[in-house]
């Protein structure tokens, strides 16, 4: 398994597939999940969905912020996409007044968030579909595990 | 294997469908284009014949061609990618696999599944399952 990546760059990019949002990220998340509910299988399309927990302060939107599109999907929390590409890109937590989460397939280039692998899991395991297991030793936790 | 129909449609339930059949060629895509279409660190998509797929709601569906001839359709309400259209593949779709119901398996055999473009994956995160990984479609 791969552990923290060598000297991260200070400053992480991201953005939608084709280009119309773009975000910088002036700090490394707090927390990296990657989340098996169904909610998240549906939005992203993907067997699990893997977003890192971040201060707003430090997710900087430098174009296409006209171009976000809102779905509330589950009371008081809003997920972000790309009205152009579908791309998703930011998932707002309804009571979380300075932190949001950035999915980090939306990342560039494949990049590491910068996160400590102490501080990486899978949530909502209960929820997994049947038929794939990622099979790596992250911790995985029912819910969000408390 | 299932007999009975795999269902499926996006997050919001503007977009339904129904496949008839089992789908065949499950590919887990590690590339950058299928990363950052869904936001994920890699996408599974099975192939169905396009005859055995019945759609429902598609006046909600909004296409991105991605590549020349290559269309990621997704719902324009709620954002969930649903399938891929090809225009080298004609006679099938791509189908998000993200998107079936309850996460129901897509009935196809084990010996064809694979993950693709295992060259593009992100360097921090592995799956480390037992299932072959090539590089590109691994011609």
């Amino acid at each position: 398994m791969s552990e923290q990546g060598t000297n991260p760059p200070e400053t992480i990019t991201g953005g939608c597939q084709c280009g119309a949002v773009r975000y910088q990220l002036t700090a490394p998340p707090s927390e990296v999940v990657h989340c098996h509910c169904s909610i998240c299988r549906r939005a992203h399309g993907a067997l699990f969905a893997t977003a890192g927990v971040y201060d707003k302060d430090a997710v900087i939107i430098d174009n296409g912020e006209d171009r976000l599109q809102a779905f509330e999907s589950s009371p008081g929390n809003e997920r972000l996409f790309c009205s152009r590409c579908g791309g998703q890109l930011f998932l707002m937590v309804g009571h979380w007044e300075t932190s949001m989460f950035v999915v980090l397939g939306s990342l560039d280039a494949g990049q590491h968030p910068g996160h400590d692998r102490a501080n990486e899991k899978h949530i909502f395991w209960e929820s997994k579909v049947a038929w794939y297991d990622p099979c790596d030793d992250l911790p995985k936790v029912n819910g969000i595990g408390t | 294997m299932t007999t009975s129909a795999i269902t499926g449609g996006c997050q919001c339930g503007a977009i339904r469908y129904e496949i008839s059949e089992p789908l065949h060629d499950v590919s887990h895509c590690h590339c950058s284009m299928c990363r950052k279409a869904h936001g994920s660190l890699f996408v599974s998509f099975g192939r169905a014949r396009r005859d055995s797929l019945t759609l429902s709601g598609d006046q909600s569906l909004a296409g991105y061609e991605s590549s020349s001839g290559m269309v990621r359709q997704f719902c324009r309400s709620c954002g969930g990618q649903i399938l891929i259209a090809s225009e080298d593949a004609p006679e099938v779709y791509f189908v998000a696999l993200g998107s079936l119901d309850a996460g129901q398996s897509p009935g196809h055999a084990t010996s064809e599944e694979k993950h693709i473009f295992w060259e593009s994956k992100v360097s921090w995160y592995d799956p480390v399952d037992d299932l072959p990984k090539v590089t590109g479609y691994g011609e």
